[in-house]
């Protein structure tokens, strides 16, 4: 008798697996044609795209299509015959790209080696810093004088500690709180962007703001998806850097604010507690806050827009500013020392960073909040981008472009170190294990400090 | 004749060189050397700043340091190691007794349990999955907002807010029933073919004697037993030290790997990952480490399993491989 | 008379006791199996409203996401598979072939070196990969085989355990007359190797190389460090892709790319678990 139950189970099992392993691969055989075409119809699959092999090829390295999308686009129509020579390398995803840069920087030889490639905020000032990887931009005969309309802010971010520019952004990147409009009006009574301005104008209007949400909602809906939210305001408006000239690891008050407002959130139920770009942080932005979880607000910025928000957001997105000026990412361009090509090198930053046109062409194709005062004039003349690639909420009134003006001026990121990305990642952890009660403050701090001196030795803690 | 033989074996004994050879060369080339070098690493200062490397010798400093006897410096080695025999332990208690009781029922020819050979077959499926995946898998059944998550709360098993991912016995605790789940199938087999590998005529005089089932296994099957047992807790214990794909997909940061949360499930193995690169002295000051703790572990099965004890295993494994 | 009944009465509770007991750990060993494959088939939001045994009928439609997530991964799932097959079919013919080879050696031959030689390997046997990583890593920059497969094949050749079984193995089933025989035929000895002795060791061959197999196409630590190129990398790499936070967007396609990258494993094992069964007692994998 077991035995032959066993013997079901098995064959149930046995036949199960192979009925489905058999649709898959039988899909995967009939699927095979359909591929091709989605393949055309989005991204190009490949890692490279290009024939790196070619005598005067000229590789450019990103994390995503970000640059490549500016490449084709509006560069293929002003250079088309530099465009040509373009191979592209798009590492797919910005943890480990690295990991993977940085052992071809140092192997010029490489076929795949950067002429050219982008860097990140959180991590340019490790590149640089390293006059054996990136050349310094007045070596490609950019000079002051082409930099005049950039955002400050933007040049000391891409300057080595002697001060020699050597990464140049083409978008500056003012951090906001981007508000969806129907669930604003559901549950915060009001799409007007002063009111909601004035909710979101200091952290403890935000709480308050936030326990409204609850209890208007019965907690179906939140205003963060996570406390995390809260991040990018507080430590991308430091006014202490993680270390200081001494190499001693310092931490900004804002830092223990975050923690602070971080657990009353927690404790207070104030969000689902996700983390930031996690599959759930996602699935709340396309919430209905009824049936399904929904989050009312992220923390956004210029690129964000175009790049992060899902399809429920268009049309239907409201700007609020953050209680502090701060930013949040930006991609820095940067010529490699080894550089095949430093005049081609120079025409593309220029075209990218520098060139008036360029970058009016730039933001004609998503909307971006480029990095230079004059073409941001033109574009507000013109009305280009007024409605936010699509986004904005139109009955709220606002301009894309000029309501990021104000919150672009003066910004300050000379906090800004080679370790962040890594820190920073340390920080999540020693607050989730703060907010849920793992450990006090104080514990937290000194375990954070530990944390960055064990990966970073030649960092100190006092 | 046997005189003839052996001479004809010495002449012959160069080609036994030349087929060793391929082994040794690539043993010494890959592994030996490789060896030697990461004790060479560990005594260096050896990292990188944006990019670019710093060497100095340091002699045993880096070991001070990750031991935490240097002033201001953390014993992370000891408590990642901790983390990995927590996890480890957690899940070979329960395997090994789990283990036994398979290797009891499933030999006992009194109470015969029907498909046998069918219940062999399905608990050693796991062992064979890519761990990755198994990882993979569990953490998308069990995150913040999974399926079996939530099916837990809502049938109130666990309470509404509970997160198993921010949680340290949560997190740990799947870890190691994921350890458990994988292996347990493994380990049952093992000492399934070890209690075959006991003489039946122990059994039958026990039987003649009037000792019942309990009494057999904890007075025969458990001490005949106790060198496989050994065999597996250091096979065992060594697989658990050097513990990686599990953790390291399960519950960690992006950038960093660290074992979330709170740098709870962080094994050695992960904190080699994270420094390899850009640590290199440190990164070989915790292989050496691990090393030792290793050879320790070892060491305690060959001075607990004595001579004597190592000779019955050896004979009971021929035994064994002689019935198939 | 009593006494014999509640004998058999007893017998017969733990007969039941212990299938019951033994259908819990099969049912805990497949379960998640049930699971994985039924979750292939929903979509995205009701994997996350709870867990269920009925499937449903989103198979095709996750797959299709699947392959359109993929094009942003710079990998395939399908490039994945063949690179791993690319590794482990040639690292499993190194440790298997080579395996032999010094077993055999150890075996048949009187050299001088013999006893060390076999005290080395038994020696050896148990340390770990990770511990020699740093210093093979560095000699890898060196020699300029990082994001190659050779440091992932060639090393399989030196695999102390396949040695030691299957030196165990001749021991128990290789007569020194075939040998002989072989010789008198005037057979070299490499030949007898391959055309006489190979063949007898057919069984050992074929289990080892079973697990051989599984343990390098489950491999992670080593080729997590010796792979940068995207495209180049392994299944057990691509399913870690997967699960970093820019791809995790989908947990129907999480669940359909993990499906289809172990339930392949799990027929390929039904079909071959009388060998691999057996050869466990032979001492096959272990973590």
């Amino acid at each position: 008798m077991k035995k032959r139950l066993f013997g079901a189970v098995m064959s149930a099992a046995m036949v199960s697996s192979f009925m489905f392993g058999a649709t898959a691969f039988a899909e995967e055989a009939t699927s095979e044609a359909a591929t091709e075409e989605v393949v055309e119809a989005t991204v190009p699959a490949d890692v490279v795209t290009g024939d790196a092999s070619s005598e005067d090829a000229f590789v450019v390295w990103g994390w995503n299509d970000d640059i490549k999308k500016i490449l084709d686009g509006p560069f293929a129509e002003a250079y088309p015959d530099l465009y040509e020579r373009i191979v592209f390398v798009n590492t797919g995803g910005s943890d480990y790209y690295q990991s993977k840069l940085d052992p071809v920087l140092d192997d010029p030889s490489n076929e795949l080696y950067p002429d050219m490639m982008g860097l990140e905020v959180d991590y340019v000032q490790k590149y640089v810093n390293n006059a054996d990887w990136i050349a310094a931009v007045a070596d490609l005969g950019i000079t002051e004088e082409d930099m005049a309309s950039m955002y400050q802010y933007n040049i000391d971010l891409g300057s080595d500690w002697d001060g020699n520019v050597r990464a140049m952004f083409w978008q500056a990147t003012p951090g906001c709180i981007q508000v969806r409009a129907d669930l604003a009006e559901k549950y915060l009574g009001t799409t007007d962007p002063a009111e909601l301005a004035e909710m979101f104008s200091s952290y403890e209007k935000i709480i308050e703001t936030a326990t409204a949400v609850n209890e208007a909602s019965e907690g179906k809906c939140k205003l963060f998806s996570g406390y995390d939210e809260l991040k990018r305001m507080l430590t991308n408006s430091r006014e202490v850097g993680f270390y200081d000239e001494n190499d001693v690891i310092t931490l900004d008050e804002n830092i223990e604010q975050y923690m602070e407002l971080a657990k009353q959130m927690y404790d207070a139920d104030l969000t689902y507690n996700t983390a930031q770009w996690s599959a759930d942080w996602t699935a709340n932005m396309n919430g209905d806050g009824i049936e399904t979880n929904a989050a009312i607000a992220y923390m956004g910025c210029p690129w964000f827009t175009y790049w992060c928000l899902q399809p429920t957001w268009q049309e239907n997105t409201i700007l609020v500013p953050t209680p502090e000026q701060c930013y949040w990412g930006g991609t820095g361009l940067a010529a490699t020392a080894n550089c095949s090509d430093t005049e081609m090198a120079a025409t593309i930053m220029k075209f990218i960073t520098t060139d008036v046109d360029g970058m009016v062409a730039i933001n004609a194709m998503n909307s971006d909040f480029v990095n230079n005062t004059e073409a941001l004039s033109k574009i507000v003349e013109s009305g280009a981008s007024a409605d936010g690639n699509g986004y904005l909420y139109a009955d709220a009134g606002q301009n894309f472009i000029e309501f990021f003006l104000p919150l672009a001026d003066g910004i300050d990121a000379s906090t800004v170190t080679a370790e962040d990305q890594q820190i920073l990642s340390m920080l999540d952890t020693q607050v989730q294990a703060y907010v849920t009660g793992e450990k006090d403050l104080e514990t937290a701090i000194a375990d954070l400090k530990a944390a960055i001196h064990d990966t970073f030795d030649y960092l100190t803690v006092e | 004749m046997a005189t003839k033989k052996r001479r004809k074996s010495v002449e012959r004994g160069k080609y036994g060189y030349l087929f060793i050879a391929p082994f040794f060369i690539t043993y010494l080339l890959f592994q030996l050397w490789p060896l030697i070098n990461t004790f060479y690493y560990s005594t260096l200062s050896y990292y990188k700043r944006n990019g670019r490397e710093i060497i100095s010798f340091a002699g045993l400093e880096n070991f001070a340091d990750i031991l935490g006897l240097t002033a201001g410096e953390r014993p992370y080695v000891l408590i990642y190691l901790k983390n990995t025999l927590i996890m480890w332990g957690m899940n070979f208690i329960p395997q090994i007794l789990v283990s036994l009781l398979m290797a009891a029922w499933l030999t006992n020819n009194k109470v015969k349990i029907r498909g046998t050979g069918a219940i062999k077959v399905i608990i050693y499926l796991p062992s064979i999955i890519t761990a990755a995946s198994v990882s993979v898998l569990f953490k998308a059944m069990f995150s913040q907002y999974g399926p079996i998550t939530k099916t837990l709360r809502d049938i109130g098993i666990i309470s509404e807010n509970f997160d198993f991912m921010a949680s340290v016995m949560g997190t740990r605790g799947l870890i190691s029933f994921i350890l458990f789940w994988m292996w347990f199938g493994n380990t049952s087999l093992m000492l399934i073919s070890g209690v075959m590998g006991i003489d039946p005529g122990l059994f039958e005089a026990a039987d003649i004697d009037g000792a019942n089932g309990k009494k057999q296994f904890f007075y025969i099957t458990l001490p005949l037993l106790k060198p496989i047992l050994l065999y597996t807790l250091v096979t065992s214990a060594i697989g658990g030290l050097q513990m990686y794909d599990i953790p390291a997909l399960f519950n960690v940061t992006e950038t960093n790997l660290q074992g979330l949360p709170n740098d709870t499930s962080t094994t050695m193995a992960m904190y080699i990952m994270r420094l390899y690169n850009s640590n290199v002295g440190k990164a070989a000051t915790v292989s050496v480490f691990l090393f030792a703790v290793t050879l320790a572990v070892s060491l305690v099965l060959f001075v607990s399993m004595g001579d004597k004890e190592a000779k019955k295993l050896k004979k009971a494994e021929r035994r064994r491989r002689n019935e198939k | 008379m009593k006494n014999k009944d509640s004998y058999s009465a007893s017998l017969r509770r733990q007969k039941i006791l212990r299938g019951l007991v033994c259908a819990f750990f099969c049912a805990l060993s497949l379960g998640p199996f049930l699971l994985l494959a039924v979750n292939a088939t929903r979509d995205s939001k009701a994997i996350q409203a709870g867990i269920t045994l009925i499937p449903s009928t989103h198979l095709l439609e996750n797959w299709k996401n699947l392959l359109i997530k993929q094009n942003g991964m710079q990998i395939t799932l399908q490039r994945a598979a063949l690179n791993s097959l690319m590794i482990t079919v040639p690292g499993t013919f190194c440790s298997v072939y080579f395996s032999s080879m010094t077993a055999y050696g150890v075996h048949v031959y009187n050299f001088k070196l013999k006893k060390l030689a076999w005290a080395f390997i038994m020696a050896v046997m148990m340390v770990p990969s990770q511990i020699t990583i740093i210093g093979f890593y560095r000699f890898m920059l060196d020699l300029d085989l990082v994001d190659t497969y050779i440091p992932l094949i060639i090393p399989a050749i030196a695999s102390p355990t396949v040695v030691f079984f299957m030196k165990q193995y001749m021991e128990s089933t290789l007569s020194i007359e075939i040998i002989e025989a072989s010789r008198i035929d005037g057979a070299g000895e490499f030949h007898t190797f391959n055309r006489i002795v190979l063949p007898i060791l057919k069984p050992a061959v074929a289990t080892q190389a079973i697990f051989q197999f599984i343990a390098q196409w489950n491999n992670l630590f080593t080729p997590s460090i010796m792979l940068t190129t995207d495209s180049k990398k392994t299944l057990p790499m691509f399913v870690q892709l997967l699960t970093s936070n820019q791809f995790r967007t989908d947990y129907g396609v999480v669940y359909v790319s993990l499906f289809v990258t172990i339930i392949p494993l799990v027929v390929a094992y039904l079909i071959l678990s009388k060998y691999i069964v057996a050869g466990v007692a032979l001492g096959g994998v272990k973590g």
